[in-house]
């Protein structure tokens, strides 16, 4: 039972940063309706402005919650920039067509960002070690090993998570996600600025998925250039488990999938990545739309 | 003489293939740009494969790489376990030389356990397809891809831990049976029955589909029944293409048949010109072309080939081909511009500019 | 249409006539291919692949030239990218062999692709020397295709024997990738030998692919198994995640690797505490005397220590210099055939020869990573 809820703690640990970056990846399909297959990238993009934040500002050494907080600021603003940079000029010409050909462009905008930071010469193709924002500290609650830095992360999801909900469900902005996500053109018409809140999400997507790697840097802290493509579709298939457009469903997804990934990779590890695949296509069948989706009608 | 000219594609489709062999025998087309045509061959056959299912159909997929796994390992299987090829004379049924070029015909057996093999592993992965196909029923646009994202990566973790095709060693020791001339049969094959596929009831009803589907629903097409169907026939025609591959590269490794794969053919398509028979063989050449042309500049080769598909997206909506077809091929697609050859050489000179025929 | 159709026809004769011509004798320059995953997940072979490269040519410029029977030869060295993809292996082998006319091909740094490309360069006759194609498997694909490096039996035999009879420990458990060619070979030979020696796996546990990056479950699995050491045959970018999640799990029992460890990346990654003790048994030491001269040129060009891909494509490299200088004839075969008496000092050590099997026979060093930095334990002769 121990060993259980210990693999249960594993899950939602690996689950938090699933989460947070299905987060952006569900904001964006949301809105525009696009699947971003480099949304993996943002989180490289975002773990690469970590270390050059604390290695040019504090030095290599640990630093405290504060300034741990500052840099997840500023690594989310590069991030959110970058991210808004490339919606400008990668996706949005491309908002009328076919929602497929934005995701083609996402494809061709991955290889580039990968393959280009591997060239600039104080990236390269070596891996690095990831500065530690906070020293690990393990305490044990009954036989279960508990992390502290990785329960920090799951609350500050989960926190995250509460904020975005109350901004989009309250705010004016959020308002108008809702609208443009509801019907682009009808919200154009009654006075939304569709690319501003455009925009707008891809800032909050980019900028939450450099936090998620700040979070996955400082727990598993090698940094490689090629580090988010397969994180970037684990975070789709948590977005779509989750039911695709829904924050909460994203953050839902997140958790299924890190603490699915880690139950059948105990029991079994030969065959564990096929099986949670299986696992998580299974649910699809059963719940075509998700699990917190609610069933489209589609009119004619 | 009439005939003929109504029916260029006898002659022209020929011709190139004994072009391109009297061009390698005179050592101009050496083997490194044969296998880059070879290449183009297999994946212009996937990427037909891809467009019945996404250009006509309308049904997402970025597990087209799979289906490709499964026909490429079967017809191994077949041809270098089941009825190991190497048990069979290699030596040529005839050979003779015209000139400096030599012409020759290959071992009978061994041409037929490789069609065998072939058409084991086409049927094998429509019965995939046919699994895969049947459930997903119900599923539309990302949560299918999610579905057939998820069937590529099972069965590359199957292909991992199964003993018999080498697991992660990769499997060695299949005959080098595929050769340009049937890369370019099957190739040529593939388009021929994809064109009479799109202008059969069967490819309308699957348009139909793509374009609306309740309306096809409406109108009394069983909607489940061609979904289905376009799944079971590109899946074949994915597992032919795996065939190729396997007795080209006589080396296996599930790796191989990751989920990017999957995602090149989707970009293959689209760059080319989705739904356009004429596009997809373009796209298929010039993006398998491309990575090999960008090999003088090594290091920024990925860089380069991610840039220019951002740009191809961006500046040719309808695809590098811009959803027109070559007039000898002797498609009737609706719409879509007839491509004659005298066209080209407008089309080089002046860049006419493209109407956005698939809008 | 009639005309197009003279016209091919008669392009086809024209072209049918052309005659190429071999040069024979000593060429006045030689080309030699490389291939490696200059891009992908394994960059950091290719980067340290492209420096031994430099510093090769380095030597011969240094040298003042290469000399064949007292004749100047030019050296050309031709990189080709394999991403880690063996389709791509086997075009750029297709290109080497036959655009570029390479007379032999040094590379691929992984297994899976030199016995892709090993299809190619077998058939037309192309020398191939892998640097660190560990496979068993890699040198059975034809007579043409050697290695610079050691065999993966042979690596988990002499981890097996090190771990049973210099340490005394016999309850050993396992985590390897088993998406990995080299990763599965080194455990299958590793639970062989050290079952056959009487030792005892006590748990053996996998992952797939190089994209996981949470061991948690199979650590966990591993605690349970109360084993006295853990093998870890993974490559560099798994590598210290393991030894990291190890140590945070609580696994404090001593850590076994592998020749992929030898980066000094690989200690300032997982962090010099958590990798203090651990033992690796590797190709060749840096501490070595017949090692130093290497070392320091390399450093001097990369700026870095060399790893052991870059290590390994300078013997090869080395290997096959030697090979074209003795060479009866400068051709595939010729250079084939020098290749099979080779009898060289290299870094790894002195009179390194091929065997029957086309390998090397080179001792393989043990070393343990202590106060940050990897130190000589110990050398292991193959035939133990």
């Amino acid at each position: 039972m121990a060993r259980f809820l210990q693999l249960l703690v594993f899950g939602l640990q690996l689950g938090s940063i699933y989460a947070l970056l299905a987060i952006g990846y569900t904001m964006v399909f949301g809105i525009i309706r696009m699947i971003n297959m480099m949304h993996g990238d943002f989180l490289m993009i975002g773990s690469y402005a970590v270390y050059f934040a604390v290695s040019l500002l504090f030095g290599n050494q640990l630093i405290g919650p504060a300034a741990a907080l500052l840099v997840l600021m500023i690594s989310g603003t590069v991030t959110g920039s970058i991210g808004v940079g490339i919606e400008r000029f990668a996706y949005r010409p491309l908002r009328s067509r076919a929602p497929i050909s934005s995701m083609i462009s996402a494809i061709g905008v991955g290889l580039f960002v990968e393959n280009l930071f591997r060239i600039i010469p104080f990236i390269g193709p070596n891996p690095r070690t990831a500065p530690k924002l906070m020293a690990d500290k393990i305490i044990t609650v009954g036989g279960v090993d508990l992390n502290i830095v990785s329960i920090v992360v799951i609350l500050f999801s989960l926190v995250i998570m509460g904020i975005l909900y109350y901004v989009i469900q309250n705010t004016k902005i959020g308002m108008q996600m809702r609208a443009v996500a509801c019907d682009k053109d009808a919200s154009a018409l009654m006075g939304s600025n569709v690319d501003n809140v455009v925009s707008a999400t891809f800032f909050i997507g980019a900028g939450l998925a450099a936090i998620s790697g700040a979070f996955y840097a400082n727990r598993y802290p090698v940094l490689t250039v090629t580090m988010g493509a397969t994180l970037g579709n684990k975070a789709f298939i948590s977005a779509v488990v989750g039911g695709i457009g829904d924050i909460r469903g994203a953050v839902l997804g997140g958790f299924i999938m890190g603490i699915v990934e880690i139950l059948v990779s105990s029991v079994l590890p030969d065959l564990a990545y096929g099986i949670s695949f299986i696992v998580l296509v299974i649910i699809l069948l059963f719940k075509p739309e998700g699990l917190l989706g609610k069933p489209q009608i589609e009119k004619v | 003489m009439n005939w003929l000219k109504k029916n260029r594609k006898f002659i022209i489709i020929p011709l190139i293939y004994l072009l391109v062999h009297v061009l390698n025998q005179a050592k101009i087309l050496n083997n490194y740009i044969l296998q880059v045509l070879m290449l183009i061959g297999i994946n212009l056959i996937m990427v037909e494969s891809l467009n019945v299912l996404t250009g006509m159909t309308g049904q997402t997929s970025l597990g087209q790489a799979g289906f490709m796994a499964v026909g490429a390992y079967v017809s191994a299987i077949v041809t270098s376990i089941l009825i190991p090829a190497k048990n069979f004379s290699s030596a040529a049924l005839i050979s003779f030389k015209i000139g400096k070029i030599g012409f020759q015909i290959t071992s009978i057996p061994q041409n037929l356990i490789f069609l065998l093999g072939t058409l084991a592993g086409g049927v094998v992965a429509a019965i995939f397809g046919y699994i895969i196909g049947t459930p997903s029923l119900k599923l539309k646009g990302d949560y299918l891809a999610i579905v057939t994202l998820g069937f590529g990566e099972v069965i590359r973790q199957i292909i991992r831990v199964t003993p018999i095709v080498g697991k992660s060693f990769g499997m060695v020791g299949i005959p080098k049976l595929a050769n340009f001339f049937w890369i370019y049969f099957f190739a040529m094959l593939t388009i021929f029955i994809c064109r009479n596929f799109m202008d059969s009831s069967y490819g309308r009803a699957c348009m139909a589909i793509r374009d609306n589907e309740i309306a096809a629903d409406t109108i009394g097409i069983n909607t489940a029944r061609y979904k289905v169907i376009a799944f079971v026939y590109s899946a074949f025609i994915a597992g032919i293409s795996g065939s190729m591959f396997a007795h080209t590269m006589v080396y296996l490794h599930p790796d191989t048949f990751a989920y990017t794969k999957s995602t090149d053919y989707v970009i293959y398509l689209y760059a080319g010109g989705v739904g356009s028979i004429s596009g997809s063989i373009l796209g298929a050449a010039a993006l398998t072309a491309l990575p090999e042309i960008l090999r003088q500049i090594s290091n920024w080769r990925l860089v380069i080939y991610g840039l220019l598909l951002v740009l191809i997206i961006l500046f040719r909506p309808t695809g590098l081909f811009g959803g027109r077809e070559f007039s000898f091929l002797g498609l009737k697609t609706g719409g879509i511009k007839i491509f004659h050859f005298s066209d080209l050489w407008s089309w080089i000179g002046k860049k006419k500019s493209v109407e956005e025929a698939g809008k | 249409m009639k005309k197009l159709f003279v016209l091919l026809l008669v392009v086809c004769c024209l072209l049918g006539s052309v005659v190429n011509s071999f040069a024979k004798d000593i060429p006045d320059e030689i080309k030699i291919g490389w291939m490696g995953t200059i891009s992908g997940s394994q960059a950091i072979d290719g980067w340290n692949m492209s420096n031994a490269i430099k510093l090769l040519e380095k030597e011969i410029a240094d040298a003042g030239g290469f000399f064949i029977d007292g004749k100047e030869v030019k050296i050309t060295f031709i990189g080709e990218d394999t991403e880690g993809k063996n389709d791509l292996a086997v075009n750029a082998a297709q290109k080497l062999v036959n655009q570029d006319g390479v007379l032999a091909i040094l590379g691929a740094n992984n297994s899976g692709d030199t016995i892709a490309a090993a299809q190619i360069t077998q058939a037309a006759g192309v020398p191939q020397i892998s640097n660190t194609g560990t496979n068993i498997r890699v040198t059975q694909q034809g007579d043409y295709i050697f290695r610079a490096c050691f065999i993966d039996p042979v690596q988990g035999k002499i981890a097996a024997s090190f771990i049973k009879n210099e340490l005394g420990m016999t309850k050993a458990a396992i985590i390897y990738d088993n998406a990995d060619t080299y990763s599965t070979g080194l455990k299958e030979a590793f639970e062989e030998s050290f079952k056959a020696i009487g030792g005892e796996i006590v748990e053996v546990q996998a992952f797939s692919g190089a994209d996981v990056k949470d061991y948690s479950a199979q650590l966990t699995n591993i605690k349970a198994a109360n084993p006295e050491v853990v093998y870890v045959p993974c490559h560099i970018d798994n590598s210290p995640l393991i030894v990291q999640q190890m140590r945070a799990n609580g696994i404090d029992v001593p850590v076994f690797g592998c020749e992929s460890w030898d980066y000094q990346q690989f200690i300032d990654v997982s962090g010099a505490e958590n990798v203090e003790g651990a033992y690796y048994t590797t190709g060749f030491s840096q501490d070595a005397e017949s090692a130093k001269d290497f070392v320091a040129a390399f450093e001097e060009i990369a700026g870095e220590r060399p790893g052991f891909s870059g290590a390994m494509m300078y013997e090869a490299g080395k290997i096959l210099l030697d090979a074209i200088q003795r060479a009866e004839t400068i051709d595939g075969e010729g250079v084939r055939d020098a290749l099979m008496t080779t009898n060289l000092d290299l870094p790894s050590g002195p009179n390194v020869t091929f065997d029957e099997n086309r390998n090397p026979t080179k001792a393989m060093v043990v070393l343990q990573i202590t106060d940050g930095a990897a130190h000589y334990v110990t050398t292991i002769a193959p035939e133990n």
